[in-house]
């Protein structure tokens, strides 16, 4: 059960804050259903919250409240258009799931020709619901090209210059997005909290981050250890990621930062993916012969398995006696973890002293439909949050839901979601944690302080913050967006 | 343990892409092609395909995929096709940079040839704008167009310039205009009338609308026209014309009001392009027919009719000029503009069109769009009428019309026909993107 700890200030009293309920937990979700007017059944039972695509033509329902309150609701005009919009992001929510249904029973034919009619209807530089459904009508137009082909792996960059752009590319968006929006520092915040928590007493610290990128969280941590009465003697870090160059660039600049504060630093830098990293060491072929080798061969099995986690834990850099921290923050802009089966097995392996994690309250997996209408709301919500008081033709925002959102949606509605593979995923890895061997940290106190202080700005109203079993949930009015969980090893 | 794993999670993924294959079977003869349906999973990482850089390593990485796709669709290479399809489909997106756009403009019509479904496609991108537009928007758009680039309005202050150099001493003036700008043009036309220094003459003006765009929005233009001019005190009629394309050249004198003593102007802007290729010549021949004083021709300059029956030349010159265009739009318009965004979509009609249509199949809908050059213009023009060269004030109007926008823009010297002046061409980065020219009989 939800206990939502009202962990944001009270909104002040004085109505001239249009939106009156920031702390919308106790907001009933059904408010929300009379939008959507009996127009997709199915879309009701799947709803979550505010983010209804189908809101008025801001997006969201208490902007319209806002003008309702501000202009004292007798102007025709207003109230026109307001119903206008309503009624074309109505038909732009109907047609997009038209569009969806007839891709999850492969009639692909009919779909492309409801997309030209989204695209018409639909704008990067819109109204929140026309922004939404440009990306997913994008999304859905390449997926429909993708089925065709038949081809359904992503594109990676293996030439070095475009590797480099194109992360560039995906950093500055970042930062961006770290600018209009509190969910980049509540991953930090809340996790470097818990991780500052859990060394108590601990003068070493490993921390092996599985998607470093350019190590924006870290320096809040080293700032943190810095200031600690008992000094760190050694803080290493190793940083996964797909690019040697990014890394060893990455690795400078935390070297440079942590020297600055006097920190005992070394870097790691660990090229490819977590999860394949098993696998590329023991150089597992896929041919049978060498299976049936290895079965009859149970001695000789057991003996290669402790070498390669030997050899796994020498990439890793891990040392003994060093607790370990393991971070990493989900989204969809690529795969980040290759096998995920691996990955747990890894972490099962190494068992470190605690372990981070920040996840997208949306599912990666599951059947294409479910997929596409959840993750319809997903978006819908995050485009008002980011949207919410900025004008429409703001560039920055419009960075952002290109490079980011509307990659990660191209993913999510791809073929095998955005892990772009057919291998079966972890859906919640807290759960999954749990089911081997890990038990929950709560994040009850400092960290849970830290985000409500966070959220507490007046940049950032209209985003809550939830304690749910220990961990900690952002969302958007409502809609869950992230979680952050700590996890340990119950041994 | 960890081979089982793996082993597991391969079987799964062929498993995963040969299903679908297999159920894709009924689509057209391309994606039946046995090269398809046995996909190994290797991760398709990029790699040159051989012969030089191209690909997204550099700049202008669109142009280079989609001419090979291009090609490799004219040499049936199925196996490229797919590769360089699926890579396009990877890197491009409707609202990126330029690079992206034209990628995804282009792969939707490199699809739509692989596949066969150009003309369903085409018929359906104009029946969704046909439905969406309104006399606001575009209007709108075009204001917005004219007040970031002079694409449009160097082709207006040149033919009115020469119209009203053409009429001068007149009285009873009719201009025959033949476009679908929505009458922007004339404002500047009648006001130039009404300040003439002698009598204001009285003006016919007979718009024929052929873009089934363009139709079902002028209604409301009558209204607007005839109050201007009643604002600036010019005597005025406004008849509109609808001729629809196929028509075009079938018009008769009485139906377009042509009237004994009238000075008559015939003013083609962007219209003869949508006239199908093999009626152009009967346009032009109605136009001598009507014994004009002056008849002004504005084109954008690229050529996509000499090469209509060789798919690759005129893909290369589609790709060349909507680059252009495109690039052109990036650095026009602000970074988050509608207008520039339906300005992009109006040209995936046009590729769509020129690409994928078979002109045979007789499209009833929508406009030809194959352009041709100036001096292919020229040539057909020729037949019944004889060039006149702007005069220095009009080309002083034009000049002074380019310095009110950003840089970039200038006048070409026009390189083909070297003696003769043959008209008036607007460039951009040196680059002729839009030719103006004025004929007599």
């Amino acid at each position: 059960m939800l206990q939502s700890l009202h962990l944001q200030p009270p909104p002040p009293t004085n109505s001239s804050s249009p939106i009156m309920n920031t702390n919308t937990s106790k907001r009933t979700i059904n408010n929300n259903n009379n939008n959507f007017a009996g127009e997709n059944v199915e879309f009701t039972g799947a709803g979550v919250g505010s983010g209804d695509v189908a809101g008025d033509g801001d997006g969201s329902p208490s902007r319209s409240c806002k003008r309702r309150n501000i202009e004292e609701s007798n102007d025709d005009d207003d109230q026109l258009t307001t119903v206008e919009a309503e009624s074309s992001g109505l038909r732009l929510l109907g047609l997009l799931l038209q569009c969806a249904e007839c891709v999850a029973v492969d009639n692909l034919d009919h779909a492309n020709n409801l997309l030209p009619e989204i695209s018409e209807l639909s704008s990067p530089f819109g109204s929140s619901p026309e922004r939404v459904a440009a990306y997913f009508a994008e999304a859905l137009q390449a997926r429909i090209i993708s089925s065709y082909i038949g081809t359904y792996t992503p594109l990676t960059f293996k030439t070095k210059t475009l590797a480099l752009a194109q992360n560039q590319k995906i950093c500055n968006a970042l930062q961006s997005y770290n600018s209009i929006s509190p969910s980049i520092k509540f991953s930090h915040f809340t996790a470097n909290q818990a991780i500052f928590q859990a060394l108590e007493g601990e003068e070493t610290v490993h921390i092996i981050d599985l998607d470093i990128m350019q190590g924006l969280q870290w320096p809040g941590l080293f700032h943190i250890l810095a200031s600690r009465p008992r000094k760190i003697k050694s803080l290493r870090i190793t940083g996964v990621g797909s690019s040697i160059e990014l890394l060893n660039a990455t690795g400078r600049r935390l070297h440079d930062f942590a020297n600055s504060l006097g920190l005992p630093f070394e870097f790691v830098p660990l090229e490819g993916k977590i999860g394949n990293i098993c696998s590329d060491l023991n150089n597992i072929s896929s041919d049978l012969n060498n299976l049936h080798n290895n079965m009859n061969n149970l001695n000789n099995m057991s003996t290669d398995l402790n070498n390669m986690n030997n050899n796994l834990m020498n990439k890793l850099g891990v040392r003994s006696g060093e607790p370990v921290v393991v971070h990493w923050m989900h989204h969809c802009l690529y795969d980040v973890t290759g096998s995920d089966y691996e990955t747990l097995r890894l972490l099962n392996v190494l068992k470190p002293k605690l372990i981070t994690i920040i996840e997208q309250d949306l599912s990666h997996g599951g059947s294409f439909l479910g997929r596409f209408v959840e993750a319809l709301h997903y978006y819908s919500a995050l485009f008002d949050a980011v949207g919410d008081g900025i004008e429409p033709e703001n560039v920055e925002r419009y960075t952002v839901e290109q490079q980011l959102f509307g990659c990660e949606i191209k993913n999510i509605v791809a073929v095998g979601g955005p892990k772009r593979t057919g291998e079966v995923k972890v859906e919640k890895w807290g759960e999954e944690l749990g089911r081997v061997g890990f038990g929950p940290v709560s994040l009850a106190g400092n960290p849970a302080s830290q985000a409500s202080l966070l959220l507490g700005m007046f940049l950032w109203r209209g985003y809550t913050l939830v304690e749910e079993n220990g961990c900690l949930k952002l969302g958007w009015k409502d809609l869950s967006l992230l979680t952050a969980s700590a996890w340990r090893p119950l041994d | 343990m960890t081979s089982v794993d793996s082993l597991y999670n391969n079987t799964l993924f062929i498993f995963f892409t040969q299903k679908s294959s297999m159920e894709r079977t009924h689509l057209s003869p391309y994606t039946n092609h046995p090269q398809t349906t046995t996909k190994q999973p290797i991760s398709h990482t990029y790699s040159d395909p051989g012969g030089g850089e191209a690909g997204p390593d550099n700049d202008k990485w669109a142009s280079k995929l989609l001419l090979e796709c291009a090609q490799s669709i004219s040499y049936k290479d199925y196996g490229k096709i797919n590769h360089l399809l699926w890579m396009l489909n990877e890197l491009s997106s409707p609202y990126g940079d330029c690079d992206q756009k034209l990628a995804y403009y282009f792969l939707q019509a490199l699809f739509c040839k692989a596949t066969e479904s150009g003309n369903r496609c085409y018929k359906s991108l104009i029946s969704v704008a046909d439905k969406s537009h309104c006399f606001d928007s575009a209007r709108k758009l075009i204001l917005k167009f004219q007040e970031v680039s002079p694409w449009t309005t160097f082709g207006h202050v040149a033919s009115n310039g020469a119209i009203l150099e053409a009429f001068d001493g007149e009285n009873k003036l009719h201009i025959i205009d033949i476009s679908n700008t929505l009458c922007t043009q004339w404002p500047t036309l009648l006001e130039a009338l009404a300040t003439r220094s002698d009598d204001t003459p009285s003006l016919k003006l007979t718009v024929v609308v052929t873009s089934t765009m363009a139709r079902s929005i002028m209604k409301e233009i009558t209204q607007r026209m005839e109050k201007f001019a009643r604002l600036m005190g010019v005597p005025f009629e406004f008849n509109l014309i609808n001729g629809s394309n196929k028509r075009l050249w079938q018009l008769t004198k009485e139906e377009l009001n042509v009237q004994e003593g009238e000075a008559i102007a015939v003013n083609c802007i962007g219209a003869l392009r949508r006239v199908e290729v093999e009626d152009r010549g009967d346009v032009i021949r109605l136009f001598s027919s009507l014994n004009p004083r002056i008849v002004t021709v504005v084109e954008e300059e690229a050529d996509f009719t000499s090469s209509r029956f060789d798919f690759v030349k005129c893909f290369e010159e589609c790709l060349r000029y909507y680059t252009l265009y495109f690039e052109m739009l990036e650095e026009s318009f602000t970074p988050t503009s509608n207008e520039r965004l339906m300005l992009e979509r109006e040209c995936s009609r046009g590729i769509v069109r020129v690409l994928t249509c078979d002109d045979e199949q007789n499209i009833d809908s929508g406009d030809c769009e194959r352009r041709e050059k100036g001096n292919q213009w020229c040539e057909r023009l020729k037949e019944h009428f004889s060039l006149v060269g702007f005069s220095d004030d009009v080309v002083d109007d034009v000049k002074a019309l380019l310095k009110r926008y950003r840089t970039g823009w200038s006048l070409a010297h026009d390189r083909t026909n070297s003696n003769e002046d043959s008209g008036m061409m607007l460039a951009w980065k040196d680059e002729p993107v839009v030719w103006a020219s004025a004929w007599k009989p």
